[in-house]
Formats: C-alpha cells, sequence, structure tokens
C-alpha cells in the first residue's frame, strides 16, 4: 500500500488491531503508560546520575544541589519521583485489568509472570530510589527493610549481606543500593521489558475474542501509533506540571544514630507496616508477600485454567480470580488506609 | 513521524491554490510545537549538563613579602606557582604547563614539565617542547595583615609586579 | 503522519507546561555561595540573606560562613529545609544550644586560666542562674533554712570550684516538685522572667536575646531590626536592631531586665514601672528617666556613664563560680576610680602583649590602648582598660560613646569621706543627682 517503507516504530506494531480492543475502555492503555513511564524514569535517571553522590554523606547533599543550583534539576528530581509513584499505580491497574478481562489465559499465561516479576521489580526499583535519597523519613525505612530481608528462612542471613554489604546499613550500602536500583534493577526491567513486549505480538497481539478475523473491524497501525503518540504527549504534560506544582519530597538530613519520629515505609508498603505491628516479621515482611505473590502466579495455571472468556470484563469463567484479586487489594488497601491514620 | 500517503487526495479548489489547508496548518502546528519542545529541552539539557560546582580554593594565604628572597623561585600553594623577586617586587609564576596542564617542576634554569618534556626558562618562556605559550603571570595582593595573597584564577601581564617596601 | 486536533492540542498543552517550566526555572533565585576557610564547604544562605551585615570583626564571613555557628542546611534554598536543624531558632547563642555554636577549647570554651571559659562563666553567673532571688525568696517563707544557693533556673556543676562562698552545683528549682509553699509557687509562676535563659515580655523596654545575646546583641526599645537583610522582618518586634556583637553595651541593654520595676512580696508579682510606656512606641531617650527607676539613689557619673563604663568583666559575666548572692560577685565601688581622702586609685602597668585588657580595647574599638599604659587596677585585681593614668590624670574613655573624661579624685578635694564608710550609698548622701 505505501511506497515508503515502516519506520522501526512502526515496525514494532501489528500492521492491524481489532478495532474493539483497540478502544481506550478496553486496557485504559495501562501497559503501555507503564512502558512510557519507565522510559521518562530512566531518561531522567541517566541525567540524575551525573550529579547524586552515592555515598551517606554526599547523598543528601547532592540531592540539595540537583533541586536547588542544578539548572533545571529540580525538574529532573520531581518528574524521577512523580514517574515513579505514577509507574507503581500503573503497573497495579494494568494487572487488574489483565485479571479482569481474562488476558492471563492461554496463551498469554507465561507473559502473567513475566508481568509479575516486573511488578516485583517496578517497587523494588521505587523502593531502592526512596532509601537513596538518605535523609530521616528515609533512612529507617532501610534499617527496617533489610532487618526484613534478613528474616527470610534459610537465605535470610545471605540476602542481607547482598543488600546491605556489611553488618549495618553504611558507606557500603549506600553504593550498594545505587549499583541495585541502576544495574541489578533497572537494567533486568528494561529487558524484561522487551520479552514482555515481544510476547504481546507473539501471544496474537492485544488480547481478543476469539473470532474471524477477517470479518471483525480492524485499525491500521497508523491509528495505533498516533494514539500512543497522544497518550505519551499527555502523560509527559501532566507530570511535567505535577513536578513544577508539588515537589518531590525531601526532609532533614539522617544523621545516625538519631531516633526518627515516626518510622516511616513508602506509601506501597505501608500495608506491610501495618502487618508487622501484629504479625511476626517472617510473616508480615517475607511469607505473606511471597503468598500473595505465589497467589498471583497460580491464576492462570491453577486458578483460572480455561481458555474462554478472554477479553470480556468480568468475564463468568474467570470470576474465582476476579475474587480473588479484589479481597487481596481491597485488604491491601484496607491495611493501608488503618497505617496511614495511626 | 513520516505522513502516511494519504487516502483522499486533498486537492485545493480551484482559485484557492495559495490557501494553506487545514491538514497542512495542522501538520505545521504539531511540527512546530514538537521541535520548540524538543529546542527547548535540548537547551535546558544543555544547562543542565553545563552545570559546575563550586570548584578547589583558588585564593591562597601566603606568608609575609620579607619571606621570599631575590633571585630564587619559591613553590607556594601545593606545588601550583612559584614566587619570585627582584627590584621591583614580588611576582608569581603559574606552575601549569600550558600544554595540557600537568604542574611543572623546578629545573636547572627554570621548570620542566614531567608529562611531555615541555622546558621553560626561569621567566616562563618556551625553550622547548610541545608548548607554545609562556607560563602564565599570576595576580598577588596583600591582605590586612600583611600577607602575600595569591589569586589562581586571575592572570596579569609579564610586567606586574606586588611592590613591597 | 497526519494529525489530528487532538495530537495538535496536546502537542501544545506540552509545550505550554514545558514553558511553564523553563519560566520557573528563570525565575528561580541565582544561588549565591560562599565558601568559608574554617569548614570548606560551599553555603547558600546568602542568596536570600544577601545584605546582612557581619557579624563581628572577630567573626569574619569569609573564615566562618554561617552554619559553623547557625547550624542548619547550607545547600538548601528552600526555607523550611534550609533551616531545619537551625541551633536554637534564631539564637544560636541560646544556652540550651550554646556549647555547639559558640564551643570548643579555640573559642568560647578556652582555659579556665586565662578567663577564656565564656560559656562556663556566663552560664554560671548569677544573671544565668537566677540562685541568689530563688534562695532568698524559699528563705523567707521557710523552704530553706538559710540562704545559701541550692536551686538554679537550670542545673549546673562547677567542677573548679575556687571562691569559700561558692557551691559545686545547682539543682534544678521546681517548686512544685520540691514541695514548696504556694508563695514560692506564685515567685515561680509570675517572677522568673529575668534571667539569661528566660523569654523576655513582647514590650517596650523588654526586648532582649537570650544566652549571650542577652548582653552582647543589641535590641531597640521598641524591638524592631534595622539590618540590611531582607529576609529579617522590619515591622516584627522582637528583632536585634542588627546582625552585630558587641562589647560597647549601652545602658539599655542592661536596662531589659534592670531598672523595670519592682517585685511585691506581699502580691508575689511583679510590678512594672510606671512611668514609661508597656505598649506602642517607646518614649523618646532620656537617660536620666530611663536608667533608674524613679526610687533609685545614685549620683550624676552613674546615668552619665553606662553600665559598663564600671562594672566589669567579673561582675558581669562571673567568675566560674556559683554564688549564692549577688553581692559575692559585684564589689566596684566609687574608691576604685576616685581614690580616698588619703589614697589615689590603685594602677597597674601593661606589660605583656598577650594581655586581656588589649584584647578588649580592640574588641571594644572606642579606646586605644598599648604595652606600657598604666591603668586603674580593681579590689580584686581586674584592669580597668578604659581608665588610664596619662600625664598625672585619671582619664576615662566611654565603652560606648567614646567620650573621654577626667576622674576627679577624692584626694585634695572637699569631699567628706570617711575611711570605714566606703560603700557606695555613702557617696550618695552628698553626690544625689541633684548635687552633681
Amino acid at each position: 500500500m505505501s511506497s515508503r517503507r515502516p519506520n522501526f516504530f512502526y515496525h514494532l506494531h501489528p500492521p492491524f488491531i481489532p478495532e474493539r480492543e483497540a478502544r481506550f475502555r478496553y486496557t485504559f492503555g495501562l501497559g503501555g503508560i507503564s512502558a512510557f513511564l519507565f522510559l521518562i524514569l530512566a531518561i531522567t535517571g541517566v541525567l540524575l546520575t551525573f550529579f547524586y553522590v552515592p555515598t551517606p554523606e554526599e547523598a543528601f547533599p547532592s540531592l540539595e544541589i540537583i533541586t536547588f543550583q542544578v539548572p533545571f534539576g529540580w525538574l529532573m528530581r520531581h518528574l524521577h519521583y512523580w514517574a515513579a509513584q505514577a509507574m507503581v499505580v500503573a503497573v497495579v491497574l494494568h494487572l487488574l485489568r489483565v485479571v479482569f478481562t481474562g488476558a492471563y489465559k492461554p496463551p498469554r499465561r507465561f507473559n502473567t509472570l513475566i508481568g509479575l516479576a516486573l511488578l516485583v521489580i517496578t517497587l523494588l526499583l521505587n523502593f531502592t530510589g526512596y532509601v537513596l535519597r538518605w535523609d530521616e523519613g528515609t533512612h529507617w525505612a532501610l534499617v527496617v527493610g533489610t532487618h526484613l530481608v534478613r528474616e527470610t528462612p534459610l537465605i535470610g542471613d545471605a540476602l542481607y549481606y547482598m543488600v546491605v554489604g556489611g553488618p549495618d546499613p553504611g558507606p557500603a550500602t549506600a553504593i550498594r543500593f545505587y549499583a541495585w536500583h541502576i544495574l541489578g534493577l533497572a537494567v533486568p526491567a528494561f529487558l524484561l521489558i522487551g520479552w514482555h513486549v515481544f510476547r504481546v505480538r507473539r501471544d496474537g497481539g492485544i488480547s481478543h475474542r476469539p473470532r474471524d478475523h477477517d470479518r471483525a473491524p480492524r485499525l491500521p497501525r497508523a491509528r495505533l501509533v498516533q494514539t500512543e503518540t497522544l497518550a505519551m504527549l499527555v502523560v509527559l504534560a501532566a507530570l511535567i506540571l505535577l513536578s513544577i506544582l508539588i515537589p518531590a519530597p525531601l526532609g532533614a538530613r539522617a544523621d545516625l544514630p538519631a531516633r526518627p519520629d515516626k518510622a516511616q515505609a513508602p506509601w506501597f508498603f505501608l500495608w506491610i507496616q501495618a502487618l508487622l505491628r501484629f504479625l511476626p516479621p517472617v510473616w508480615a515482611g517475607v511469607l505473606i508477600p511471597l503468598g500473595l505473590l505465589l497467589l498471583l502466579a497460580l491464576i492462570p495455571y491453577a486458578i483460572d485454567r480455561s481458555a474462554t472468556g478472554v477479553a470480556e470484563w468480568f468475564n463468568r469463567q474467570g470470576r474465582l480470580a476476579q475474587v480473588v484479586v479484589v479481597l487481596m487489594f481491597s485488604g491491601i488497601v484496607i491495611l493501608t488506609l488503618i497505617e496511614m491514620g495511626q | 513521524m513520516r505522513a502516511m500517503p494519504t487516502l483522499t487526495p486533498d486537492d485545493p479548489e480551484p482559485g484557492q491554490e495559495a490557501r494553506l489547508s487545514r491538514r497542512d496548518f495542522l501538520t505545521l502546528a504539531w511540527r512546530g510545537a514538537l521541535w520548540a519542545t524538543l529546542g527547548a529541552a535540548l537547551v535546558a539539557l544543555g544547562r543542565l549538563l553545563g552545570f559546575a560546582q563550586a570548584g578547589p580554593p583558588v585564593t591562597f594565604t601566603l606568608d609575609r613579602p620579607e619571606v621570599y628572597p631575590v633571585a630564587a623561585l619559591t613553590p607556594v600553594a601545593g606545588g601550583r606557582a612559584f614566587i619570585g623577586r627582584d627590584a621591583r617586587g614580588l611576582y608569581a609564576i603559574s606552575a601549569t604547563c600550558t600544554h595540557l596542564g600537568c604542574l611543572v617542576q623546578r629545573a636547572s634554569a627554570g621548570f620542566s614539565c614531567p608529562c611531555h618534556t615541555s622546558r621553560f626558562d626561569a621567566d616562563g618562556a618556551v625553550v622547548q617542547g610541545p608548548a607554545q605559550r609562556p607560563l602564565a603571570r599570576l595576580a598577588l595582593d596583600l591582605d590586612g595583615e600583611g600577607r602575600v595573597v595569591l589569586h589562581l584564577a586571575q592572570e596579569v601581564d609579564a610586567e606586574f609586579r606586588l611592590a613591597v617596601t | 503522519m497526519n494529525p489530528d486536533r487532538r495530537l495538535v492540542s496536546a502537542a501544545l498543552l506540552l509545550l505550554a507546561v514545558v514553558a511553564l517550566a523553563v519560566a520557573r526555572e528563570l525565575r528561580s533565585p541565582t544561588p549565591k555561595t560562599l565558601t568559608p576557610t574554617l569548614t570548606g564547604k560551599p553555603e547558600l544562605c546568602l542568596t536570600c540573606h544577601d545584605g546582612l551585615e557581619e557579624i563581628s570583626p572577630s567573626h569574619p564571613l569569609a573564615t566562618f560562613g554561617c552554619v559553623r555557628c547557625h547550624g542548619g542546611n547550607a545547600l538548601a534554598l528552600d526555607k523550611p529545609l534550609a533551616h531545619a536543624g537551625l541551633r536554637g531558632g534564631r539564637n544560636p547563642s541560646d544556652f540550651s544550644v550554646v556549647e555547639a555554636s559558640c564551643g570548643g577549647s579555640d573559642c568560647h570554651s578556652g582555659s579556665a586560666e586565662a578567663q577564656r571559659d565564656h560559656i562556663h562563666r556566663a552560664m554560671t553567673s548569677v544573671q544565668a542562674t537566677y540562685a541568689g532571688a530563688i534562695a532568698q525568696v524559699r528563705r523567707a517563707f521557710g523552704a530553706q533554712p538559710d540562704a545559701i544557693a541550692r536551686f538554679g533556673v537550670f542545673a549546673i556543676r562547677d567542677d573548679r570550684v575556687v571562691s569559700a562562698r561558692a557551691v559545686p552545683e545547682l539543682a534544678p528549682f521546681d517548686p512544685v516538685a520540691l514541695g514548696d509553699p504556694q508563695p514560692v509557687r506564685a515567685f515561680a509562676a509570675n517572677c522568673l522572667h529575668c534571667h539569661l535563659s528566660a523569654q523576655p515580655l513582647m514590650q517596650p523596654y523588654y526586648y532582649r536575646g537570650t544566652g549571650c545575646a542577652a548582653c552582647h546583641v543589641l535590641y531597640g526599645s521598641d524591638g524592631l531590626s534595622r539590618s540590611g537583610d531582607p529576609a529579617i522582618s522590619k515591622t516584627e518586634p522582637g528583632h536585634p536592631v542588627a546582625h552585630r556583637l558587641t562589647t560597647a553595651i549601652p545602658y539599655t541593654t542592661c536596662n531589659a531586665c534592670h531598672s523595670r520595676g519592682n517585685y511585691s512580696l506581699r502580691q508575689m508579682a511583679f510590678l512594672p514601672r510606671p512611668d514609661l510606656p508597656l505598649s506602642g512606641a517607646p518614649l523618646p531617650e532620656d537617660r536620666l528617666r530611663d536608667i533608674y527607676q524613679p526610687i533609685g539613689q545614685f549620683t550624676r557619673c552613674e546615668w552619665e556613664l553606662d553600665c559598663i563604663d564600671c562594672h566589669t568583666s567579673t561582675e558581669a559575666m562571673g567568675d566560674g563560680d556559683l554564688y549564692s548572692s549577688k553581692l559575692d560577685i559585684q564589689y566596684i565601688q566609687c574608691k576604685t576610680c576616685h581614690g580616698t581622702l588619703t589614697e589615689p586609685p590603685r594602677t597597674a602597668t601593661i606589660t605583656d602583649p598577650n594581655d586581656v585588657e588589649l584584647r578588649r580595647a580592640r574588641l571594644n574599638g572606642r579606646y586605644m590602648l598599648q604595652v606600657g599604659d598604666t591603668v586603674v587596677l580593681t579590689e580584686r585585681g581586674e584592669k580597668l582598660g578604659a581608665v588610664r593614668f596619662v600625664d598625672g590624670k585619671f582619664l576615662q574613655t566611654l565603652k560606648v560613646s567614646g567620650q573621654v573624661l577626667e576622674v576627679p579624685l577624692v584626694t585634695g578635694s572637699a569631699c567628706q569621706q570617711k575611711p570605714d564608710e566606703q560603700a557606695s550609698r555613702y557617696c550618695h548622701a552628698c553626690h544625689a543627682y541633684t548635687h552633681p
């Protein structure tokens, strides 16, 4: 049809997508938004590495230099922060959408596992970034978090040393969290995102109703690319506006061994902080989160093995999976709200 | 983004060839906005990456002028400069080699650079070596207590002297 | 790509937001960096406080910077973050934080021998401990059998007790916990707002600092700032006149506590003096009216001079010992400078180039002193550097105004002084202020 050869970005997309599933209210574009947020994080992150110093003495001052002296440093930092929080929200909502529309059903079961791995990496990226701020609010999160790691049965001590780099959090920990953040988490995340997107194409594109392909209405990829571009522009504009209006938090610098007013986990781990009030740490911090992850992983393989009902919101076949997920996330939200009220 | 070939040709109406069509205007606005944004982003990126933090100190408080003898070159400020003295007063020669910036050392009748063997005479003029320009002269003044102050970042000409009684 | 309307709007929206970000960057203040030579770490405080005065010639900004004394966050330009960790709020010399701000053996926690442990001296002085008043009131109402001090406004120990009249430590004064009778509790509630840790009343003539700043930082009677720093409010009372430490302390500073009124033991309340306004603008300055309350007995020199022209460093700052009464530390008398009928004032000659009097003269800046000068010597061996013996005359240079006065001597005059009546109240009998 075209005398010109399509470029790389066009070629990444399928030539046609089913019109019904291309609608915004089917997917809300959450997967694409998550990937775009990762791109923003990568670019702002690279710019931040020119100024951030990963040692306990210099981490916080280097953040102050970024925020108050470097031209547009404040924008890079706030964008990085807001894109990170938005990404956690986006990937969770994407997970919910995938479950509610049955997009985990065969042949997309393995891709769901890749997605779960990306969920975990996203949360860990946010946590390591939070700790790297090295101010009063975040420092005790580091102590608590690393001690929870230690609670893991069998491999707890080894994991602790891999993360902390010594008997107590100190200079080695700062550089390790930095290494984890960039090389141990973001780089694997990039590769996994690539694999995840590849699997989407290989598994037949966006999850859709099984029907006669030749007769269902379709959209050319040009339209898809246009929509994606629109979403990217809007998301970027919204994040920049948010960054201008609301700064990323920066507390007073952390000075060991001062005691905190209120040990505060990052918002997405507040539910674990709530559990820690009445459960032993090995349960609250290790076994329950891993158990929930396992439960999510079992959705395509055990909880709902049927192959029908794909691309139908709240399809009947996947009812059990939907209930499990609703209960799980309601519980997490309730625990979070309780902890916020403390 | 390359324009896809249009499915319905948009020929201008007869007699209105010069009018900008709506599609062209939208394309212009679209491309204009994107290029402007990209331009602003590149300028901002340049400013961000060009930020330089306050560097190491450039002002050094030295000794009282009497300490520096005539016809000798005294290294000061950790070897970053040499203080000389003649009948008219004190002067400072920068020890930064004008080739690629290594610190020169005292040699028999002047200075020599350990990095690429440039050689200078006692006044800083080039004797030999890849360096092309003479060693810079640096500004000196006195502080409130009568001590010599060296300004590493301020160059002066070869005639400059800090007059001392 | 053929753009549709939504794409173009989105692109323009993005452009607008980017323009907003650029505008905000261009509007943000250019950071003004100061790297003090003492710490080597850059500080951005002057970005907002551009125009602030140098605190003193002995504490130059280029050497000390701001954070060494004040604490706070050197690299922040956001007000709450920049001021997080500020020692003592606006006043780093408040006794709760003074050791961190002003202390150190190179600084004001130096050696006791050279009387350079200013922090210890100030914190043990009766002006800081209020021990004398507390002991007297407790004895008056039967809470303790004698007038020896046991309590002060804060707990303090003196490990090096020199005087026989000094005590080694004071416990914090808490009449409720001690079970003291009601009048003592009323005293604690109503009468403890004039010691060096007390917050001043926010009224004209009462504005002052706490800690070292109570004396060494000057406040106007109206409590308004005249500093060059644009970040300091010029309309809110409670600020010092300028960001400056001084040893030329005028009587108005002493009078932020002294000569403010009277305590009534019957009502257990403080009765402010009725001749000065308690709100609104202060009256124009009048030394005779301002220096002493209407009931005071004093001679003309006492209101023509400032307090520090007579009262010595030991009297004002203490000598490092904890005393039970101001009478143990306050000792200057008229005869110290004026002599007696038979003897001229005692003198001493400055021989040591490191003599503290030479340093004091330089710090004050109103009078010159050098090795070889002869100055008046007090009964306790303190040299009064501002009162010099020159060409057969005693000349006093006033420490605030710089005016030079000749000291009239008692010998060879018509004075009726008796050898055994040397307290200054005997001088007042004749030299009351109507008889100069």
